[in-house]
C-alpha cells in the first residue's frame, strides 16, 4: 500500500518534471520562430516593421530615413555577409559572425591564437555581441567594446518587441552553410531536357566538364597547402574545395520534370546549379530552383522566365524579350513624343510569337507610346504576298512588328509597294535564326532587325581566347554560341567560388556574382555583361542592325548597345 | 470512485500542478522595457519627450549598457564618442518629431565643439561638360550641356539604383537637402547620373527618385554607355568598375565656373554648410 502510494508521488514527480523540460515553443516577442523570421527577414530585406510600416533611421549624423529608401539589405546584402563599396567596407551581420569574437586575419587557421608567433597575432579584436550589445549597435551604433560605428550604419528606432525580431533573425541568418558542400567538395549539377539535341548537349557539358576538371586539377596545390602551408595563408587554401557536376537529364512532359528534379536533388543534394540546356521554357526549373533556394547560373534556354523579383536563377539574357523591349525603345527614341507612328504587330500564337508580342505590347503601354494593333496569323493562314498588300491598305505608314520566322517572309517584299510605305519595320533577327537572306533586298531599307548578341566582327579577341581554351583541351569548336557561353560561366565561376571562402551559403553565393565587374572580354557573344545586386538577366542590350542589299547581307549597326 | 481510487488520480494530478505552478514562478520575467530613445511618446509631447528621453537615460540607473551608451556616455568611453552617442541620441529625438525646426535639433547644436564633424575631402574645380544628350526618369532626351547652363546652383551625383552602400546615402542626402531647403528647393538643381546605365532604365530612375520622395528639380539621367563614361571623365569621376565608384557630391554656385567637389560621405549639417557658402562666395 505504501509502496503503490509512494510509486504514484514518484510517478507523478517525473511525469511533471518531463512535461515542464519538454518543448515550450520558443516565441520571439509573442511570435513563433517561423512567424518571427519571416518578419525578420521582411524588416531586413523591405524595411518593414512588423506593423507594415516603415523603419525609420538616422544616418550620417543627421539624415532621417525610412524603409523605402533602403534598408539593411543594401549595405549587408541578402547573405548578410556585407560588400565592399567603393570606400565603404560594410561588414558582416548574419549570426555565425556576429554573436563570436573575432581578431581580424583569424577567420580559419590551423595554429590557434596561442600557437601564433606573438608578433604575428592581430591586435584587432571585437568581442562578440549578445542580444544586448547588438540592439544597442543598431540604436546607437556602438559596438560591443564601446567603439562607435561609421555614421554610414543608420542608427534605427526601434521598440523592443521589434528589435527582438530583427535580432532574432540576424541569430539565424546565414548561421548554417548551405547544403551541398562538405569538407572536401562542393557539388553541382547541370540539368539538360530531352529536347536538346546530342550536338548541343555536349557543347554545353564537354565545356563546363573541361571547367570542373581544370579547377579540381589544383594547378595551386591547394589541398597540399591547405596542410602544409604557412598558417596565415590557411583561410585561402582551407577554403579549398573540388567540384563535382552531376547530370540531370530531365525526360518527357514539363510537368513531370519538378518531380524529376526532386528526386535527383534527394539522391544527391546540391549547392547549385550550373550551366544547363533546354529548348524549352524554363519555368519548371526556374520555380525548383525558387523553391528550394537552389542558384541557377546561366542555364542556355531561349525561353527565360521574366520575373525581376525572383532571386535563384541567373539568365544570360531576357531573350525574345529583350528584342521586342529594345524595339519599343528604339521607336520612343527614333521619334518625338508629337510624331510617334502607330504601331502594328504581326505574329504566330507559339512560344516564341507569344513572348515577343506580349512584351512589346507591356513595354510600349508602360511607355505610353499608344495602342498596338496585333494581327494574329493563325496555323493555316499563310504569309502571302496578298496577306502584305491587305496589310498595307489597312496599316500604311505605321511601324510594323513582324514577329514571325524565316519562312513567313518570303512574300514580304510587298510590303515596299504599300501606297503609304511603313514608318519603319522591325523583325526579330533570332526568329531568322541567321536566315537573313530570306529578308527581301527590296524591304531592307526601312527593316531593322533586333540583334542581342554582339556584332559578327566586334569580338575577335574573345573568340580567339575561346577558341585556343577549347583547342588545348582537346574540345571541338560545334557550336560557338553555346561553348562561348559555358566558358564565360566557368570563368565567372572561378572567381565566385574563390571570394566565396569558406561562407558557404547560397545566397552570400549570388551575392558575389552581384558584385563582379561588368565583363566585356571573357564573353565573346555579348558586347558586355553586367551585375548587380538582384540583377537577374546579364546582357542587357541590343542592337538594331539593318542588311546590306547582298545576296549573303551583311549586318550594319543603326543603334548603341543600350538603347533608352 | 471510492476515496483510493480519488488518491491516485488527484494526489499526482495535484503534485504536477504543483509543479508546473512552481517552474512558472521560477521562469524568468519578460524583459522590461528597454527602450529609451524609441520609446513612443505621445504625439503632443514627441519634441519633449526625445529631449526628455535622452535626460532620462542619464538619470535613471537602467540594466543595459545600450541605454547607458545613448546620452550618458559609460565613464570609459572617451570625449569624442559621448558627443557622438549625443548627437545621435538627439538626432533621433528629432527624427520622432518629425520636424525640421531648429529647436527639435538645439541639442546638437548648442555646443559646435562637441559635435564631431564628419570628414570629408573637398577640393574646386573646372570641368568642361561633354556635348552628350541622355535621357531623364520621364523618358524625355536631356541636352546635358544645356542642362548644366541653368542660372540655378547645381548639385550633382552619380549614382545606380541597385548601388548597395554609398549612393542610398548620396541620395538620402539629396532627398534631405530638398526638405530643408523648403519652398527654396525648386530653385536648386539637383542631377544624379546614372554609373550603370545597362540596368538603369527611365523606369527604374523613375522608381528611384519616388522612394526617396524627391520633389521636382532632381533629374535623374542615363543614356548609352559612351555618352555616360564623357559625362564621369569630364567630372573626373571615371571608374572602370561601378562597385568601385568615390562618393562623390558635386556643387556649383549660381552663375559660377568652378565646382565644389566633396569626396566622403556627409550629413545634411556639412552639405547645408557648403550650399550656404556658395552662396556667400
Amino acid at each position: 500500500m505504501k509502496f503503490r502510494l509512494v510509486s504514484i508521488l514518484v510517478f507523478a514527480c517525473v511525469l511533471g518534471i518531463v512535461l515542464i523540460q519538454s518543448e515550450i515553443p520558443e516565441t520571439i516577442a509573442g511570435y513563433e520562430r517561423d512567424e518571427a523570421l519571416k518578419l525578420g527577414e521582411r524588416m531586413y530585406r523591405q524595411g518593414l516593421l512588423p506593423s507594415g510600416k516603415s523603419m525609420t533611421a538616422i544616418v550620417q549624423g543627421d539624415i532621417p530615413v525610412d524603409g523605402r529608401m533602403f534598408s539593411c539589405i543594401s549595405c549587408h546584402v541578402r547573405g548578410g555577409l556585407g560588400s565592399t563599396e567603393g570606400t565603404v567596407i560594410t561588414l558582416p551581420t548574419n549570426g555565425a559572425y556576429l554573436f563570436q569574437p573575432l581578431a581580424r586575419g583569424q577567420e580559419v587557421l590551423k595554429l590557434s591564437e596561442e600557437q601564433q608567433p606573438r608578433q604575428l597575432r592581430s591586435t584587432m579584436r571585437r568581442s562578440a555581441y549578445t542580444e544586448d550589445t547588438l540592439a544597442g549597435a543598431i540604436r546607437f551604433g556602438f559596438d560591443p567594446d564601446g567603439r562607435e560605428l561609421n555614421p554610414v550604419m543608420p542608427r534605427y528606432e526601434l521598440d523592443d518587441d521589434d528589435m527582438a525580431v530583427l535580432v532574432f533573425y540576424l541569430k539565424n541568418l546565414s548561421s548554417r552553410p548551405s547544403p551541398g558542400v562538405d569538407d572536401t567538395t562542393i557539388h553541382f549539377a547541370t540539368v539538360i531536357t530531352d529536347d536538346v539535341d546530342p550536338a548541343s548537349r555536349d557543347a554545353m557539358l564537354l565545356t563546363l566538364q573541361a571547367h570542373v576538371r581544370d579547377h579540381n586539377s589544383q594547378s595551386r596545390h591547394d589541398e597540399e597547402r591547405a596542410q602544409k602551408g604557412p598558417y596565415y595563408k590557411d583561410e585561402m587554401f582551407m577554403s579549398y574545395r573540388r567540384w563535382s557536376l552531376a547530370v540531370w537529364d530531365l525526360r518527357g512532359d514539363p510537368a513531370t520534370w519538378p518531380d524529376q528534379l526532386a528526386e535527383y536533388y534527394r539522391q544527391r543534394p546540391v549547392f547549385a546549379l550550373l550551366g544547363g540546356i533546354s529548348t524549352r521554357d524554363w519555368r519548371p526549373i526556374h520555380e525548383f530552383c525558387e523553391e528550394r533556394q537552389i542558384p541557377c547560373m546561366l542555364p542556355i534556354t531561349p525561353y527565360p522566365v521574366i520575373a525581376d523579383k525572383d532571386w535563384y536563377t541567373l539568365y544570360f539574357s531576357k531573350e525574345y524579350h529583350q528584342e521586342a523591349e529594345s524595339a519599343a525603345r528604339f521607336i520612343r527614341s527614333t521619334y518625338d513624343r508629337d510624331q510617334l507612328p502607330e504601331l502594328v504587330q504581326i505574329y504566330r500564337p507559339g512560344p516564341a510569337g507569344d513572348r515577343l508580342a506580349e512584351a512589346f505590347r507591356r513595354t510600349v503601354n508602360r511607355m505610353k507610346l499608344g495602342p498596338v494593333t496585333d494581327i494574329r496569323l493563325a496555323d493555316d493562314q499563310a504569309a502571302d504576298s496578298r496577306f502584305w498588300s491587305e496589310l498595307g491598305r489597312q496599316h500604311g505608314g505605321k511601324a510594323v512588328m513582324i514577329w514571325l520566322p524565316a519562312d513567313d517572309l518570303t512574300q514580304s517584299a510587298a510590303l515596299a509597294d504599300w501606297s503609304s510605305p511603313p514608318a519603319l519595320a522591325v523583325v526579330s533577327a533570332d526568329m531568322l535564326s541567321g536566315k537573313y537572306a530570306r529578308l527581301p533586298e527590296r524591304i531592307r531599307d526601312f527593316t531593322y532587325l533586333t540583334h542581342i548578341y554582339s556584332m559578327p566582327d566586334e569580338k575577335p579577341k574573345s573568340l580567339l581566347a575561346l577558341h585556343r581554351w577549347l583547342k588545348v583541351r582537346e574540345i571541338p569548336v560545334t557550336d560557338e554560341v553555346i561553348q562561348a557561353k559555358v566558358y564565360f560561366l566557368g570563368w565567372m565561376l572561378s572567381g565566385a567560388v574563390k571570394h566565396m571562402r569558406r561562407n558557404f551559403y547560397r545566397d552570400h553565393f549570388l551575392d558575389i556574382w552581384d558584385m563582379m565587374n561588368d565583363e566585356t572580354y571573357a564573353i565573346a557573344v555579348y558586347p558586355r555583361i553586367s551585375f548587380g545586386p538582384g540583377q537577374r538577366y546579364a546582357a542587357k542590350g541590343c542592337y538594331m542592325v539593318q542588311l546590306t542589299k547582298d545576296p549573303e547581307p551583311q549586318l550594319v549597326r543603326r543603334s548603341d548597345w543600350l538603347i533608352h | 470512485m471510492n476515496s483510493r481510487g480519488r488518491r491516485l488520480i488527484f494526489i499526482p494530478l495535484g503534485l504536477t500542478l504543483l509543479l508546473f505552478g512552481g517552474a512558472s514562478l521560477l521562469a524568468e520575467d519578460p524583459p522590461p522595457a528597454r527602450s529609451c530613445c524609441a520609446a513612443k511618446a505621445a504625439p503632443a509631447n514627441q519634441t519633449t519627450a526625445g529631449q526628455a528621453c535622452c535626460a532620462a537615460g542619464a538619470q535613471k540607473a537602467q540594466a543595459t549598457e545600450a541605454k547607458k551608451g545613448c546620452c550618458a556616455a559609460p565613464a570609459d568611453q572617451t570625449a569624442q564618442t559621448a558627443a557622438a552617442a549625443e548627437k545621435s541620441c538627439c538626432a533621433a529625438g528629432a527624427q520622432m518629431a518629425q520636424t525640421a525646426q531648429t529647436e527639435d535639433k538645439s541639442c546638437c547644436d548648442t555646443d559646435p565643439a562637441k559635435t564631431k564633424a564628419l570628414d570629408y575631402e573637398r577640393t574646386l574645380a573646372s570641368y568642361s561638360i561633354p556635348d552628350v544628350t541622355l535621357i531623364d526618369q520621364d523618358g524625355r532626351k536631356v541636352s546635358v550641356r544645356e542642362l548644366m547652363s541653368t542660372d540655378k546652383p547645381v548639385m550633382v551625383n552619380f549614382v545606380f539604383t541597385t548601388c548597395t552602400t554609398i549612393c542610398p546615402i548620396l541620395s538620402a542626402s539629396f532627398a534631405d537637402m530638398q526638405r530643408e531647403l523648403g519652398s527654396k528647393a525648386e530653385d536648386v538643381l539637383f542631377v544624379s547620373f546614372s554609373i550603370d546605365p545597362e540596368y538603369d532604365t527611365p523606369e527604374l530612375m523613375n522608381e528611384y527618385l519616388e522612394r526617396f520622395d524627391a520633389q521636382p528639380g532632381w533629374v535623374f539621367l542615363t543614356g548609352n554607355r559612351t555618352d555616360i563614361e564623357s559625362v564621369m571623365r569630364a567630372f573626373d569621376a571615371y571608374v572602370a568598375n561601378k562597385m568601385s565608384h568615390l562618393p562623390l557630391t558635386f556643387l556649383r554656385a549660381s552663375g559660377a565656373d568652378k565646382w565644389v567637389r566633396i569626396n566622403g560621405l556627409i550629413g545634411t549639417s556639412e552639405f547645408m554648410r557648403e550650399f550656404e557658402q556658395l552662396a556667400r562666395n
